[in-house]
């Protein structure tokens, strides 16, 4: 399971996570709001292997937030409370690691960690996910002409036994 | 003088010309009707995947099952039109991903003279694939296109092999049979998913036709376009975030789709993605947001992108 959670919260840093991984991400920190501390080092270890230049100010918001898991959690919380959350963890690696993928040319200074970091990752989660289901939809377009994958349709689950 | 030589160019080439395009005529047919089991791989970036594959004819419908052999065991079973995907529990996250499937395979009569007005086919020479003999095609087109290079079976016509090349010969994506047997008998326990009796979950879709393309109605549109794409399929939305207008192209072998929608307040964003020979580029564009994804060059996309534009 654990893997599972930290193969996950690499696709996160790789801005290539899923529906499922950001709820599986969620569930395993309302179990163990320690794993924000694994994963802020996980993140830092990716970057590092990616040849990105760690600032470590993601660990300085960690130890404000520390206090959060002492009072009762919220039943639920937004998703871009979450996010946030995760964000933190991640801090500044998040997004030097996205911009190794996603390029934007247009913000090169983007590297100020804090809020802003939290609301572009947000933004770019967002993006990407509209931009999964557009890759799904041409995958399928494109089948009929050079047929190169099947692509199961997301419409109906059907529960076989 | 200009014209004797265009002739006795024509000439020449007219039979190497017409052999080629024959053979891929054969390899459509080969790929549905024949009988054959193997494992293939299907390379795409940096990642690689391993499929077997059974295929047959039952009551003169092709049948095929698919399984993935790394990974998640995937099963996917094609009969006809209908195919239905099979996945084992804990992995529905993979429902997002296409499975690749060998490549013409999923398509109708090849479309042979459209593809022949962009691309030029050239016999390559012999190779070995998979213990056989192949004959090797190189498909290629100007700067808008990539290149495609397939291996065809001497004795049946099949695809053995086939690569999306860049322009600079780099292999984008490959798609490769690493052992594969052709003629014999496919037996019914062999086209039957193991998966269907256990606990999975399981979808299916029936593939159709897409309709007529008509944009109609349609606010945008690209200005411009690489030479020989056509409009194939269309597709507008509207909702209570706004609208999206979609058009898919193709040039009878790459295919590239367009998406537009309002752009949001909020700051612009630019993206740029690649998986293999897949291009995806979503950028502002005025008061539009627009997203080109295609198999097609990077230059091709950013062209195209910034060429659509409202409907005067």
């Amino acid at each position: 399971m654990n893997d599972r959670v930290n193969e996950s919260f690499s696709a996160f840093l790789d801005g290539e996570a899923s529906e499922v991984d950001i709820q599986r991400l969620m569930k395993a920190l309302d179990k163990n709001p320690e794993l924000l501390d694994d994963w802020h080092r996980l993140s830092q270890v990716q970057a590092a292997m990616a040849g990105d230049v760690v600032v470590d100010v993601g660990r300085q918001r960690l130890d404000d937030s520390a206090g959060d898991h002492v009072e009762p959690p919220a039943p639920r919380r937004s998703l871009a409370k979450r996010l946030s959350q995760m964000a933190v963890a991640a801090g500044v690696a998040v997004v030097v690691v996205i911009g190794a993928r996603w390029e934007t040319p247009q913000q090169p200074d983007t590297q100020v960690a804090g809020i802003q970091d939290v609301d572009a990752a947000q933004a770019r989660f967002e993006a990407q996910q509209r931009l999964n289901s557009y890759l799904r939809q041409h995958a399928e377009a494109a089948s009929y002409s050079s047929g190169h994958a099947v692509v199961p349709s997301n419409l109906q689950w059907e529960a076989s036994e | 003088m200009k014209r004797l030589l265009l002739v006795i160019v024509c000439l020449m080439s007219m039979p190497a010309f017409a052999m080629e395009w024959q053979w891929l005529n054969e390899m459509r047919s080969a790929i549905r009707d024949m009988s054959y089991q193997g494992e293939y791989l299907h390379r795409r970036g940096d990642e690689t995947s391993v499929f077997s594959i059974a295929h047959a004819t039952r009551d003169g419908e092709a049948v095929e099952l698919l399984q993935q052999l790394d990974g998640s065991m995937i099963e996917v079973l094609r009969e006809g039109d209908r195919v239905v995907c099979y996945y084992p529990k804990g992995s529905e996250d993979l429902v997002d991903r296409a499975i690749p499937a060998a490549p013409f395979s999923q398509m109708g009569p090849m479309q042979l003279e459209r593809i022949a007005k962009s691309y030029r086919a050239m016999a390559m020479g012999e190779a070995r694939v998979a213990g056989r003999d192949a004959r090797v095609v190189s498909l290629s087109a100007d700067d808008w296109r990539y290149q495609h290079k397939l291996w065809l079976d001497k004795a049946t016509g099949l695809l053995l092999q086939s690569e999306i090349r860049g322009q600079d010969g780099t292999v984008l994506e490959q798609f490769r049979y690493t052992r594969l047997t052709i003629g014999e008998p496919v037996s019914d326990q062999a086209l039957q998913p193991s998966l269907a009796k256990a606990q999975v979950r399981q979808q299916t879709q029936y593939r159709s036709e897409p309709e007529q393309p008509d944009a109609g109605g349609f606010v945008t549109e690209p200005g411009w376009l690489p030479p020989m794409f056509e409009l194939e399929m269309t597709e507008r939305h509207t909702g209570s975030d706004g609208w999206m207008e979609k058009r898919v192209y193709s040039d009878g072998l790459a295919t590239f789709s367009v998406f537009v929608e309002p752009a949001m307040d909020e700051d612009p964003m630019d993206s740029q993605a690649r998986m293999g020979a897949t291009h995806a580029v979503m950028q502002q564009q005025g008061d539009l947001m627009v997203t080109v994804i295609g198999e097609i060059p990077v230059e091709t996309a950013r062209r195209l992108l910034s060429s659509v534009q409202r409907v005067q």
